[in-house]
């Protein structure tokens, strides 16, 4: 099954639950999602740190925040694609890795695309605040994907909510663990390098 | 597109382990919050050189908790008899996760992820630093995904438990009894 990578973005946004059926039926190995598909979107975010920090002048940083942003978000799509199938027998629910990467890839979709709000200006009109919290209301509508891949997958209707909550839990807590380590591996090579 | 096929049991049970976990807990709160107790001060006052060696004693507390034996405390001082193999997992691992992290973050948490039961091995049974760490990565290979599970409901319930001074308390020694007593489950014992 070959599909484009813009294909794959529109299906998403506008019939997920289509996308989700041929995605689902035969998933993708996770290596070919991973050049696929995650590389190119979490660029998106990479690239729009380096560029907003190039536009202000601190090269180093950028190169550093900006790989240390597609890190971020690569490890949040590894570490949920590992968790999934443990977090589903916990449910008694059999979920095969592929399918478990596949989901993943298509609800953490949208947060991916969200990461050209971080083009903007950090002190332009307080936009470290609400291009953030825009984003995280973006990233919300992978909470509706998976979901709906739960209802595709035909998980149990009184597990779905459940297996879903579990998920934004273990998602938060990967995401959560990898910012602050970020931020800290960051600093240090920062420091290290001298940069600003 | 029905998966529910072949259902499985889950060799990783968490409702089960954090209930089993907690049984053994309030069985001898003061015995389990002493001895984290300790570990944390010495840890602390030792800039970290203690700490593996404590931590190996505290799980062998949890070993003869859940084996129903009398523990005090105390006994976790008898970690500083693995002071050599538990300070040289501890070293390496340190250094192993920050070297890894400074080439982008994620072969650091590769590491930490894969030798984070080289103290269980070390402690519970018998290894020496090079097989400890070994055995450790090869569970984490096998199990990866439910280990990585474990993990990401530990660091759940210190998240929440450090909200509170008391919470933190009851969090830390939780956390490790659980990963105690997966380790057996893990392993497939």
């Amino acid at each position: 099954m070959t599909v484009t990578l813009w294909r794959r973005i529109a299906d998403v946004l506008r019939a997920p639950t289509a996308r989700l059926q041929d995605e689902l039926a035969e998933p993708e190995s996770p290596v070919a999602l991973l050049t696929s598909v995650v590389l190119p979107l979490t660029a998106i975010r990479g690239l729009a740190v380096l560029v907003r920090s190039l536009f202000a002048g601190s090269v180093l940083a950028g190169l550093v925040l900006g790989a240390g942003n597609v890190v971020l978000q690569l490890g949040t799509w590894l570490g949920l694609g590992l968790v999934l199938p443990a977090l589903a027998r916990q449910f008694t629910v059999e979920l095969s890795d592929r399918r478990a990467f596949a989901l993943a890839t298509l609800a953490l979709t949208p947060m991916w695309l969200s990461g050209v709000l971080f083009l903007l200006p950090e002190d332009w009109f307080l936009a470290a605040l609400w291009s953030r919290i825009l984003a995280a209301a973006i990233s919300l509508y992978g909470v509706a994907i998976f979901f709906r891949g739960l209802v595709v997958l035909d998980v149990p209707r009184q597990v779905r909510p459940a297996l879903t909550a579990a998920a934004i839990g273990a998602t938060a807590v990967l995401y959560l663990v990898l910012f602050a380590a970020l931020g800290l591996t960051s600093n240090v090579i920062l420091l290290l390098s001298g940069g600003d | 597109m029905d998966v529910n096929a072949q259902r499985a049991p889950a060799p990783l049970d968490l409702v089960s382990l954090g209930r089993d976990a907690w049984q053994l807990f309030v069985r001898q709160p003061a015995a389990h919050i002493g001895a984290f107790a300790i570990v944390l001060l010495l840890g602390t006052i030792t800039a970290g050189l203690l700490t593996p060696a404590l931590l190996a004693g505290y799980i062998r507390v949890v070993d003869r908790a859940r084996r129903d034996e009398p523990v005090h405390a105390t006994h976790v001082f008898d970690g500083l008899a693995l002071l050599a193999p538990t300070l040289l997992v501890g070293l390496i691992y340190v250094v192993a996760v920050a070297l890894g992290s400074l080439l982008i973050l994620l072969p650091g948490v590769v590491i930490a992820v894969g030798w984070c039961y080289a103290l269980w091995f070390v402690a519970l049974e018998g290894h020496q630093t090079g097989a400890a760490l070994r055995a450790a990565w090869a569970l984490a290979r096998q199990q990866t995904g439910s280990l990585l599970l474990l993990l990401v409901a530990v660091v759940a319930a210190n998240l929440v438990g450090g909200l509170f001074v008391v919470g933190a308390l009851l969090s830390g020694p939780l956390a490790l009894i659980a990963l105690t007593l997966a380790f057996d489950q893990l392993k497939g014992r």
